[in-house]
């Protein structure tokens, strides 16, 4: 976006300079010609027929001045320009048009920005752990029914299963869905994990300490909880 | 006198070359001094398009032989007065010398073809 329109800046400026080389130059062909015909006077012309003289000696002055547009600047760029100008004209005038145009890009642009966002975040971010290329999710999937796939968690004895027979995995760790908490002043996110979710993953707590493989011995013995940094608040 | 032929011939590539010389031996000019010198000092053989001049002198400038600015005419008016560089100065020996070289090669040439 920003280069776009450095770019454009500059075309700009390319244009304006032109312009200038170009009143420059029609100045110079002036007093060219001037001299020339002031020549021809002192010779003993007419003004009239040194003028003429003039423009003769000189040769085609619009010829001159096509070469020089030439010497000087991109013909490609010129007609791009002109393109362009010729676009804003016409935009211009249908302003209905234009507007229902930019709309329809400014929609497009957004929702395809919305969703690359939201893709960037789920799918193409390594994740926050220590070797984010070596993490798999196991999922599982039923047969297309009428209301669509349906992707169903397992249990937990289906993980501590998967768990003793999962050769192909270093280690495997489970995580329930997102659950509402509701605190004195506000509602937060909870999960539970298992109990070698954070030394699996290789994440390190910024403050204290992680899950103790003897906490997760027996369950519901020893409720442990690990807060986010956001949510940290003074016990009292 | 010239033929019309020979008047207005100039061997391609021959005129940014008559126009660094030019400036070379005379210090800054306009266009138009440029060009008069290049008629006078080849004695009117050389009858140019004068405008064709111009795209010399861009051509020289776009590759640093010689520079421009703005300055007061002889008649006080403002003109556009071009100077030789420094790196125009040595392209000009190094091609002067070639053109000499050439210029020598085929004097002998059509002094050998004549005998």
């Amino acid at each position: 976006m920003f280069d776009t329109l450095l770019a454009l800046l500059s075309r700009l400026s390319g244009t304006f300079r032109r312009r200038r080389a170009e009143q420059e130059f029609d100045d110079e062909i002036a007093q060219h010609l001037d001299l020339l015909a002031q020549d021809y006077i002192r010779r003993g012309m007419s003004p009239q027929e040194a003028r003429t003289a003039a423009r003769r000696t000189f040769g085609g002055v619009a010829q001159a001045r096509e070469t020089q547009r030439e010497l000087r600047g991109l013909p490609q760029l010129d007609s791009f320009l002109a393109d362009l100008r010729y676009a804003v004209r016409t935009l211009r005038h249908s302003p209905g048009f234009t507007a229902v145009a930019v709309l329809t890009l400014a929609l497009g642009i957004g929702v395809n920005t919305t969703l690359f966002s939201a893709f960037n975040a789920v799918a193409l971010k390594p994740l926050p752990v220590a070797d984010p290329s070596n993490v798999v999710r196991l999922e599982r999937w039923f047969e297309p029914a009428m209301h669509g796939n349906i992707q169903y968690g397992f249990s937990y004895p289906e993980y501590l299963y998967f768990r003793g027979h999962a050769g192909a995995f270093a280690s495997l760790v489970a995580s329930s869905w997102p659950f509402g908490v509701d605190g004195e002043t506000s509602k937060v996110l909870g999960q539970t994990v298992s109990g070698n979710y954070f030394s699996a993953l290789g994440i390190v707590p910024a403050l204290g300490r992680t899950f103790l493989p003897e906490e997760d011995s027996a369950p519901g013995a020893n409720p442990v909880l690990i807060v986010k940094e956001a949510g940290c608040v003074t016990p009292n | 006198m010239a033929t019309e032929e020979s008047r207005s011939g100039i061997l391609q590539g021959t005129l940014d070359l008559m126009v660094l010389t030019t400036l070379n031996s005379m210090g800054p000019l306009h266009g138009y001094g440029i060009a008069r010198r290049i008629e006078q000092v080849s004695e009117d053989a050389i009858a140019l398009n004068q405008g064709t001049i111009y795209a010399a002198l861009l051509r020289l400038r776009q590759k640093r032989w010689i520079s421009a600015s703005w300055g007061a005419s002889d008649n006080n008016r403002r003109a556009k007065f071009y100077a030789i560089t420094r790196t125009g100065q040595k392209h000009l020996e190094s091609e002067a010398r070639e053109w000499d070289r050439m210029a020598s090669v085929m004097g002998k040439l059509l002094a050998a073809g004549r005998v």
